[in-house]
């Protein structure tokens, strides 16, 4: 019989120390899950918005902005 | 000049929201709180004159209106051998972080927030905002915390459709090997209830309300946009645990979605629960009931709105973005 997703994690731990939805914990893969599959993928996470992939759309629009780079944008 | 406190990476209400600010024109700066504690970062602070800089930038004097998603950092865990001295240096350097956001953010006090950082943290509680949403007309379901198998047999006994369970405040994602755990709102049923542990850790209860469907609302200073999730059946069966969760619902090709407009006597509800918040922005949801009735559930101020954006043509990056523009100009120098 399949092992209920909450050994998996607090096998350690008596049911009662965690609120009762930590019980019912679900085990899903993470490709099925679009949130995580996106976060797997490092470009998908990067912010869309750093220096050298801003749309380009005037030579004066973005005189006077500044952007910060994250640490994914390095 | 907007600023942006948001998270170090991809953040879907932050994007869109710049797509418009740059076709604008508007100028902007975006930062993190992970940025402040980096000791490479471009902040420049100075308590005494209450001076703020960031990448050059005099952030009090520049200016005008702050779009705030997050502004809370991460705080490293530094194994140092002993799990005793590695948590009170985690907790003590928690508290160092959190100080100086909130001096940056008080700093900038008398600007336009959308939303403001102490109204967003207000609401959060779901416990609280519950309560209030019921002050003010709104119908909400009966929640209860509980700590025994007893007390959950109890309310078992008082109501026919059932119970639910769910975090009071959130759970992530855990990851092992290719799996990912989390808690979705699971709705109990009797074996599960006499399995219960006889005592447990306290926990949220709530009245099962099969939905007719599920509306989400994006507020923005006084107005609604809605769109409503119509689904074929609103369970989801994993192994023994029957899951009433819209989110586990999002691929299924029989769910659709359409723009909404909710009854104006229950969007007054919803603006005076706003106003009682001192919320200028937040995504509601609510479920309609079988019989027509519109029950509030919860308020996320810093909400994921990027989907019904989209899937309902509701245009809400734009708007913020406009609303932000606006505020700026009439705020800035």
């Amino acid at each position: 019989m399949e092992s209920k997703p909450y050994n998996d994690l607090f096998a350690s731990l008596e049911e009662g120390q965690l609120p009762i939805p930590y019980l019912f914990i679900a085990r899903i893969n993470r490709a099925a899950v679009p949130e995580l599959s996106k976060r797997d993928r490092p470009a998908a996470v990067a912010p869309r918005h750093k220096c050298d992939n801003l749309p380009i759309i005037g030579p004066d629009v973005f005189s006077d902005s500044v952007w910060w780079e994250g640490d994914l944008a390095k | 000049m907007v600023l942006i406190l948001s998270y170090d990476g991809y953040e879907q209400g932050t994007e869109g929201v710049i797509d418009w600010l740059l076709y604008y024109g508007h100028p902007f700066l975006r930062a993190s709180a992970n940025a402040l504690l980096r000791p490479d970062s471009d902040w420049e602070i100075s308590i005494h004159d209450g001076q703020v800089n960031f990448q050059g930038v005099n952030l009090k004097a520049e200016t005008g209106a702050i779009y705030f998603r997050r502004f809370e950092a991460k705080i490293p865990y530094y194994d140092v051998g002993d799990p005793k001295i590695s948590r009170q240096l985690q907790q003590e350097l928690r508290g160092e972080a959190e100080r100086l956001t909130t001096f940056v953010a008080d700093s900038l006090a008398d600007k336009f927030w959308l939303p403001t950082i102490a109204a967003a943290n207000r609401a959060a509680n779901k416990l609280s905002t519950l309560t209030l949403a019921s002050t003010c007309g709104l119908a909400v379901p009966q929640t209860h915390i509980c700590r025994s198998r007893k007390e959950v047999s109890r309310l078992f006994e008082s109501c026919e459709e059932g119970w639910i369970t769910k975090p009071i405040e959130y759970c992530g994602y855990y990851s092992r090997d290719e799996f990912a755990y989390t808690t979705f709102t699971s709705r109990l049923n009797s074996t599960q209830v006499a399995e219960l542990p006889e005592r447990f850790y306290p926990s949220l209860l709530q009245q099962c309300i099969p939905p007719s469907y599920e509306v989400r609302s994006f507020y923005l200073m006084g107005q609604f946009y809605s769109e409503a999730t119509l689904t074929d059946c609103s369970t989801t069966d994993m192994g023994e645990t029957t899951f009433m969760d819209i989110k586990l619902k999002t691929n299924d090709e029989k769910t659709r979605y359409v723009p909404y407009q909710l009854p104006r006597a229950i969007e007054k509800k919803l603006e005076r629960l706003m106003q009682l918040l001192d919320l200028n922005t937040g995504s509601i949801d609510l479920i309609v009931s079988e019989t027509g009735e519109y029950y509030f559930l919860e308020v996320n101020p810093c909400g994921q709105f990027s989907a019904p954006s989209e899937r309902a043509n509701l245009q809400l990056e734009k708007r913020v973005a406009e609303t932000l523009i606006e505020k700026d100009l009439h705020y800035g120098k």
